[in-house]
């Protein structure tokens, strides 16, 4: 087939079952956009306000549904607005892939107008990008980005595509062959895993995003299961076993629940799977687990021993280690463990508040099933992370390694895109909300019944928190005022709004708007001294957290 | 302790750019880095790195890593 290289890029889409696209035009992308205009009706194709947020789109889709997620920008400001929506996607190992157009290949390097150096700009923040200079190379490196993209460790990859290269011609037949690579497991360090989880008397799994990764949920549930080991999560590892389960202790590190910290600290045994050891999650490594020992299952390498003490490091594809583990352990019995742990729980205090754990738990309770949470960043995220009790098969998506402030609605866009069977609900603080409220624009455009919470609290909750704990409450710019009317804001781009101070009223309006097929915005309004407990204050240990 | 790598990339010096971003980020401290263009446009590297042991181990890790990088062997111990 006769094909320009904007009608081999669709090509390549459609043989590779990519059918989403989240797009933004420009100059140069004009030939890439007229080729889109013909094939209109064989993708399904967004276009949000701002690049940032198409990233965050594509992003929420690829975490929500486990597909690639795709995003086209144009050069020069186009390709910047994308650098934090891939850096977050990187720090989560997300399966993206970037397409920004460039100037004409005579045009690079001469501070033509609206050129960029993106590859340069992209290279510590992508697996790995390319700039293609010739429509010879188009297929090869297209097939190879969305290789790279998708698997093994999963990340973004961009390439650049000069204004010439889209116009230009050569032929297509098809998809080139891949070649797949042979896996080697070390036979030793798998019997030594085994050997340890079967000696243990108090172990711990800590699974992190990577099972979630590799799709191996149901697998970690049946060696947890047999072994009768209790699970703690990363924050990127929520959802990979259900809230609900006597096995699950929740998200362990700055912000864990008190059970789940000090399990940590007294295990005898850490089974780390899919986890980076995060300097959130380790706290001060000297004390960080500090009688156990720690096996590390990774798909990379380079994530041994980064951050903690030397591990016995099991390297390879979950879904080829975990039926030898499951093969290799012994069924156990830890009941007098988990009551152990279970014993370090603390009671709750706010029964019938206007509080975020209760405004969490009634939201909750009214999209138990079925529901995608979306969160952006600050005290919201971590409310929602001990709060929220993912069941199985949900889907908690949230920004935890870059820490994206103005992630959420973006992603929840994507995630409602990729799952419209699904309920999407964001939860979100006023602080993350002025930074990307501009999309409410592209929910309403695409009728997207998102449910959007924002929690009120006239302040950038989280630092104005390590402020009060840790610099003797002087609130440097953390206190950002209530000059905006939020419901009015909504409301303006046509969205139902409604503003809550009481459970009651919240209740009562998650009711009311529970059937509107359009998006929703509810607005929960509460002191700035409420405060996420327990936290770990900087440089301690994981045990040595406090309490309100 | 100081030691020299030899490796081949498959994007001349992208690619090379690309090994002393990521080592530099990592906190390797480069001694000494060298290219040439082989017959076939293929690239070979010559980088020394001086660190301790247990973390110049980890720099091949980081080197096969990239997408771009093959055949990394050391080829000198320095000191």
């Amino acid at each position: 087939m006769h094909v320009n290289g904007s009608q081999l890029i669709l090509e390549i889409f459609k043989d590779q079952d990519v059918d989403t696209l989240f797009v933004y035009p420009g100059g140069v992308l004009v030939p890439f956009f007229d080729e889109l205009y013909h094939q209109e009706s064989q993708f399904h194709i967004y276009r949000p306000a701002h690049e940032q947020n198409g990233v965050h789109a594509a992003d929420g889709y690829a975490r929500s549904t486990g597909k690639l997620g795709v995003f086209v920008a144009t050069s020069g400001p186009g390709a910047t607005n994308t650098i934090t929506g891939i850096a977050t996607a990187y720090m989560d190992s997300v399966p993206l892939l970037i397409i920004t157009g460039q100037v004409t290949n005579s045009l690079i390097g001469k501070d033509s107008f609206q050129e960029i150096d993106i590859t340069g700009l992209t290279m510590s923040i992508t697996k790995h990008n390319y700039l293609v200079r010739d429509v010879k190379d188009l297929q090869k490196t297209m097939e190879e980005a969305i290789r790279v993209a998708t698997t093994g460790r999963p990340g973004p990859v961009l390439v650049d595509i000069p204004k010439d290269v889209f116009l230009d011609v050569c032929d297509y037949l098809g998809p080139l062959p891949v070649v797949e690579k042979e896996e080697i497991i070390d036979e030793e360090a798998l019997e030594q895993a085994i050997e340890c989880i079967n000696a243990a008397k108090k172990p711990v799994i800590y699974a992190g995003g990577g099972i979630r990764i590799s799709k191996t949920e149901e697998a970690l549930l049946a060696l947890a299961e047999k072994a009768d080991i209790p699970v703690v999560n990363s924050f990127m590892g929520i959802g990979t076993i259900d809230r609900n389960h006597k096995l699950s202790l929740g998200f362990v590190g700055m912000h864990g629940l008190r059970e789940t910290n000090i399990a940590v600290s007294k295990c005898d045994l850490l089974f780390a799977i899919g986890a980076r050891f995060s300097d959130r999650v380790v706290g001060n490594a000297e004390r960080f687990a500090p009688g156990a020992a720690i096996i590390h299952m990774d798909i990379d390498e380079t994530e041994f021993d980064k951050n903690t003490r030397p591990t016995l490091p099991l390297l390879g594809d979950f879904k080829t280690l975990f039926p030898r583990l499951l093969a290799g352990v012994k069924k156990a019995d830890h009941s007098e463990w988990l009551a152990e742990i279970r014993s370090f729980a603390a009671e709750r205090k706010t029964e019938g508040m206007f509080t975020p754990d209760r405004i969490i738990e009634t939201i909750n309770g009214t999209y138990p099933e079925n529901t995608v949470l979306v969160t952006d960043v600050g005290q919201h995220q971590m409310w929602s992370g001990q709060f929220w009790k993912v069941r199985k098969g949900q889907e908690f998506v949230t920004s935890g390694g870059l820490g994206t402030m103005g992630f959420g609605l973006g992603a929840a866009i994507g995630a409602q895109i990729g799952n419209p069977n699904k309920n999407v609900v964001l939860i979100t603080g006023d602080g993350c909300f002025r930074m990307s409220n501009q999309e409410m624009v592209t929910m309403v455009r695409y009728e997207l019944p998102i449910r959007v919470v924002m929690f009120n609290n006239r302040a950038l909750g989280m630092v104005r928190q390590w402020q009060k704990l840790f610099n003797g409450g002087r609130y440097s710019q953390t206190d950002i005022g209530a000059d905006l009317n939020y419901v009015m804001l909504a409301q303006a781009y046509g969205i139902t709004a409604a503003k809550t101070t009481s459970l009651e009223e919240l209740d009562a309006v998650l009711e009311e708007t529970k059937d509107i097929k359009g998006p929703v915005f509810i607005e929960c309004e509460f002191s700035s001294d409420y405060n996420v407990f327990p936290i770990v204050p900087p440089g301690k240990g994981i045990d040595e957290f406090v309490e309100e | 302790m100081a030691k020299k790598y030899r490796f081949q990339v498959t994007n001349g010096v992208d690619s090379a750019v690309r090994v002393i971003a990521t080592l530099r980020r990592k906190q390797y401290a480069i001694k000494e880095f060298s290219m040439e263009e082989l017959e076939d446009k293929s690239t070979l590297l010559y980088i020394t790195l001086e660190n301790d042991l247990a973390f110049l181990d980890k720099a091949v890790c980081h080197m096969e890593k990239l997408v771009d990088v093959y055949d990394v062997k050391e080829v000198q111990v320095c000191r």
